[in-house]
């Protein structure tokens, strides 16, 4: 049973994701002024002076974000297409449920990564607003950021779980050492819910262990997840050209 | 059973113990006396435990007879990692 | 792919006579993955520590002072002792002895429970006494770090269950296959992973002067 969405469409979806992550990274850098994060100490007057700053900027990143920040939907949809695939293997009528619980997670990961530029973007709507209520949003968008990446595992373990139990052919999305690399991602986010607890050092909002550990980890899974995916993809309608019969360029076959 | 346990990983487990009990006393008896050398019980402190995850990792992992890019990385991990720890400890970094 | 389990591992005692060892990867590539994706995070939790103590030495010596290091030093005996068991039950399923396996298993997991009590034990008595996550920027660390470590040793001991009823059910006949025992390389090689990261953990925060 194939998929509805060609393999290239598939391929041109995996890039869709990929792109707009980086454009949203960019985005968090450039125009939002969120990373590297202003520190949890500053002060209400201090947070209100900086939205009073980069109002405009704050504002144009929140645009740009409401275009690219729902990068995870692309992605999730062919992660899912794509285990599936393998799921299906075994028992092609039955119901894939990993799959299924593998994309609800990447789309409520998605809406944590939604989330945040949109209060900033409210929080900067009206900067000159009392200084205390632009707190509350900032401090919302920020932990919102930082604490909600224990959320993921309801997409990175059904990943591992299927990539470990299933056999794989040389089509394979998943291979098992991805699946160990989506694990030891899933146990690196663990630790940015303590940026509840701590205003300053590691473990703070705009600490290493909590935002920027967890930024690079992501920023690599999502990145290599990609990449194995697209050479999958590239292999899987490799084969289905050959077995259509259709005329196979030799620069083709170096997949 | 004999046979089993007559290995060279048991003589690891028994230099492992043996160096866990020097540095749980050499510890526990100049730990209260700053006057004393404590930096340099601490130093030694530092790579004698480096020196057991160094055995740890080539004898129980079985990383020593690993191919040698696998063992280099583990190699390069213990010797960076304890430099690292060692230099802020003095206050090089 | 990887290599057969080849006779290094077969007949260790006559090994010495053999000049050249040939080279094998235990387990599959990906726990390597995996192990050394941990240990960088670990790392960086080692270094990160040393670096915050540096800020603050008098507050991170006096906190240190109200640990208990016997619990430190105990718990790291126990690691060691449970990584011993585990690598002679992998020793026993290449010999294909899986009764000695499953015993040496069980034997490793009743280490592991006893750093949980002992572990237990310590938390219980460190916060009887008022001492938590927010006390001070030690007990941050302490309670973090080996927390993180705590939760891995927890994944070990669920993966020590796994090989014990692998091991349990018996080889198969003919004996175990590659795959097998590269299962059981990939579950040893984790839960000595966790007994190193404990060994520079217990000095890190326990001994540190």
């Amino acid at each position: 049973m194939s998929p509805n969405l060609s393999e290239r469409a598939q391929s041109i979806t995996v890039w869709w994701g990929l792109a707009f992550m980086y454009i949203f990274g960019f985005t968090l850098y450039w125009l939002l002024h969120m990373m590297p994060p202003p520190t949890a100490m500053l002060t209400e007057a201090e947070v209100g002076a900086f939205y009073l700053t980069h109002a405009f900027d704050i504002k144009l990143g929140a645009m740009v974000s409401s275009w690219v920040s729902a990068f995870m939907v692309p992605f999730s949809v062919v992660a899912a297409i794509q285990l599936a695939r393998l799921e299906k293997q075994d028992n092609p009528t039955g119901v894939p449920a990993w799959s299924i619980l593998a994309f609800a997670g990447g789309i409520l990961m998605s809406m944590f990564l939604v989330f945040p530029p949109i209060v900033w973007g409210v929080a900067a709507f009206t900067a000159e607003r009392s200084p205390g209520l632009t707190t509350i949003l900032h401090e919302l968008g920020m932990l919102t950021l930082t604490t909600t990446d224990q959320f993921y595992i309801f997409q990175m373990i059904p990943i591992a779980i299927v990539s470990l139990t299933r056999k794989h052919d040389e089509f394979s999305a998943f291979p098992r050492w991805l699946g160990y690399f989506t694990l030891w991602a899933a146990l690196a986010f663990e630790v940015g819910a303590l940026a509840f607890m701590f205003k300053d050092g590691p473990f703070s909002w705009n600490g290493v262990l909590v935002f920027w550990m967890p930024l690079v980890v992501f920023g690599s899974w999502v990145t290599v997840t990609s990449l194995v995916m697209l050479r999958a993809l590239g292999r899987q309608s490799l084969e289905k050209r050959i077995l259509q019969g259709s005329s196979v360029n030799a620069a083709d076959v170096r997949v | 059973m004999k046979a089993l346990i007559h290995t060279p990983i048991t003589y690891v487990w028994l230099l492992l113990a043996v160096l866990t009990g020097l540095s749980w006393g050499l510890a526990d008896g100049i730990a209260p006396d700053p006057q004393a050398a404590f930096q340099w019980v601490t130093v030694a402190l530092m790579l004698l435990a480096f020196f057991k995850v160094h055995l740890v990792i080539m004898h129980f992992m079985e990383v020593g007879t690993a191919p040698i890019p696998l063992r280099a990385i583990f190699e390069v991990w213990v010797v960076v990692v304890c430099t690292a720890i060692l230099l802020l400890y003095l206050g090089y970094i | 792919m990887t290599p057969p389990a080849d006779s290094l591992e077969m007949e260790p005692e006559r090994q010495d006579a053999v000049p050249r060892v040939k080279r094998h990867l235990p387990a599959e590539e990906g726990v390597w993955v995996f192990i050394l994706g941990d240990m960088m995070v670990f790392s960086l939790f080692f270094l990160v520590f040393m670096y915050y103590r540096n800020q603050d030495i008098p507050t991170f010596v006096e906190s240190q002072a109200t640990l208990n290091l016997h619990y430190g030093a105990l718990n790291t005996m126990l690691l060691l002792t449970s990584s011993w068991f585990v690598a002679l039950a992998l020793r026993s399923v290449r010999h294909n002895w899986p009764t000695h396996a499953a015993r040496l298993i069980a034997l490793a997991g009743a280490c592991g429970v006893g750093f949980v009590i002992v572990k237990f034990v310590e938390y219980g008595e460190k916060i009887r006494a008022g001492l938590v996550l927010t006390t001070n920027d030690f007990y941050m660390y302490y309670y973090v770090f080996t927390g993180v470590h705590f939760l891995h040793l927890l994944i070990g001991l669920g993966v020590l269950i796994f090989l014990w009823f692998k091991a349990r059910a018996g080889a198969p006949a003919g004996g175990y296959t590659q795959r097998d025992i590269q299962t059981f390389e990939g579950g040893a090689a984790y839960w000595h992973m966790v007994d190193l990261l404990w060994i520079v953990l217990f000095p890190l925060i326990y001994l540190v002067k």
